[in-house]
């Protein structure tokens, strides 16, 4: 198929970006997303020009490192997949594709496609893990028993890649269904709630410091994510937040 | 060779390390008033507050087209009770300020957390409309408000403090009815209350999300809320078109 694509290029984070046109000719629907866009990059090179920069890794939608809004979407028109794993054989024939970065202000662009994530590493290290000792005397994670349903709902929250399309997808790009899924896969469990307290106000704390909107329950994140992170995080991050401002 | 390349930064690594917790430890009551959850919290509360609101101002409007004895004597305990004159209005007002102020910061810091627009955003593909637009339902409802509160707030205040009017129990059915002669007051009202019905489907059930509140008993909140934000508007563009087509005849 014959597709028609606008990229965003941008040279780098202080230079203004503008959409370019590219005609990309016999791309196949079996071609991953970010399959057709490394035979633009080599037709792109063979001409001498730059190539679009984007991000990617595993390519097995498990990483969270790939982004992309295309068409308006993070990842694209198809559902709990990442761009990694979207198939050109949801477009047609003649498609115009906008292809963009996503757009938040803690997310500054690097360079084209290429935005800077680690707002999101900093939220994490603001309190998204559990103080254990792993000095030689590791404690059996399995010595604790915790029923199935918490451990499910937990390990739900855990399939959080960090990729940013909720924020992405957000009309307030807030970072809320990401935060809360880091918050709920600790606070579901035993060896999570002894830090539960400060952690939830400590990531939160981050979360604003990085200047990401704020929820307005339009329930885009949960429709976007990848990984089907569900809006009762937030919920519980709420619940957790509001306990522990009055525990003090 | 520098071999500090070979090692990290301690400095640096402290100040991001997780145990700098103990150190700085936040100043409780600065971060609630600027952490985003408790600005949620505040709208969240402060709308419920006004659906109680609503409810109870439905309930008393509705009289006057069932028994316009019982509105003028509701309307007058409203009007003159001390507790209702000088508690419960100024918390309402206070509510209703809160509510829109709160709303009015929000959205800017939502507009300023994206930066540099999408050239193509596809909103409709992963929400409602409604849920997307509630800064213009609101304005179209704060702006409704100033006409409201001119046409009977404004009203009441001159009549009972400025004018010191007599106590008059059986005047408020033939005032109301008076205000809605006019149809582009009786269209202005309707339409108001069409938005009010939009501002209502998202935000009503969304304030229990924010207050934490997402379990078995989820559905039926979304279900009430949809019956809430329809009845409730329509039963007050109901009275409006009731008072405009059936005028006192003298």
């Amino acid at each position: 198929m014959k597709l028609y694509l606008k990229i965003w290029r941008q040279k780098d984070a202080s230079s203004p970006g503008k959409i370019v046109d590219y005609t990309l000719d016999g791309v196949e629907g079996d071609m991953s997303f970010l399959e057709m866009l490394d035979i633009l990059n080599e037709e792109l090179v063979s001409k001498g020009e730059e190539p679009v920069e984007f991000d990617h890794d595993c390519r097995e939608g498990i990483c969270g490192t790939c982004s992309l809004q295309i068409n308006g979407e993070p990842h694209g028109p198809d559902r709990l997949v990442t761009t990694c794993q979207l198939h050109m054989r949801k477009f047609n024939d003649g498609d115009t594709i906008v292809i963009e970065p996503f757009r938040a202000k803690a997310f500054p662009v690097i360079k084209d496609l290429i935005v800077d994530r680690s707002s999101f590493e900093r939220i994490q290290q603001a309190g998204g893990y559990i103080s254990v000792n792993t000095s030689g005397n590791t404690v059996d994670a399995n010595s604790i028993p915790i029923n199935k349903y918490d451990a499910d709902e937990a390990m739900d929250a855990a399939t959080c890649i960090g990729c940013g399309a909720c924020v992405a997808a957000c009309k307030n790009a807030s970072a809320m269904l990401f935060t809360s899924a880091k918050v709920s896969q600790f606070a579901l469990l035993p060896q999570g709630r002894i830090e539960a307290t400060e952690r939830v106000q400590n990531m939160v704390r981050q979360m604003d410091l990085e200047g990401f909107g704020n929820c307005t329950n339009t329930g885009a994140c949960e429709i976007e994510c990848p990984k089907g992170i569900s809006l009762t995080n937030i919920a519980r991050m709420n619940r957790e937040y509001l306990s522990a401002t009055l525990k003090g | 060779m520098n071999l500090n390349n070979l090692f990290y930064d301690v400095e640096s690594l402290l100040k991001t390390h997780p145990c700098r917790k103990f150190v700085e430890k936040p100043a409780l009551m600065s971060g609630m008033i600027k952490s985003s959850l408790a600005r949620k919290v505040i709208m969240a509360l402060s709308g419920l507050f006004l659906v109680v609101f609503l409810t109870q101002h439905f309930t008393i409007n509705f009289a006057s087209v069932v028994d316009p004895e019982t509105f003028n004597s509701w309307s007058h305990f409203m009007g003159y009770n001390p507790l209702v004159q000088f508690v419960l209005q100024p918390i309402l007002i206070a509510g209703v300020i809160v509510h829109f102020v709160m709303g009015f910061v929000l959205e800017i810091q939502n507009r300023k957390a994206r930066g540099t627009a999408y050239v193509k955003y596809k909103g409709s593909a992963n929400a409602p409309w409604v849920s997307r637009n509630m800064i213009y339902s609101g304005l179209v409802i704060l702006a409704f408000l100033a006409l409201h509160f001119y046409d009977f707030w404004v009203h009441e205040m001159v009549y009972k403090y400025i004018e010191a009017n007599p106590e008059d129990p059986t005047r408020y059915y033939a005032e109301t009815v008076e205000k809605f002669a006019p149809i582009w007051r009786t269209i202005i009202y309707v339409v108001a209350f069409f938005l009010l019905s939009l501002h209502l489907w998202h935000g009503f059930a969304s304030s229990f999300q924010t207050m934490g509140v997402n379990n078995k008993y989820t559905p039926a909140i979304k279900t009430f809320t949809k019956i809430f934000s329809v009845v409730i508007p329509l039963g007050f563009a109901f009275i409006a078109l009731y008072h405009h087509l059936n005028p006192i005849t003298h």
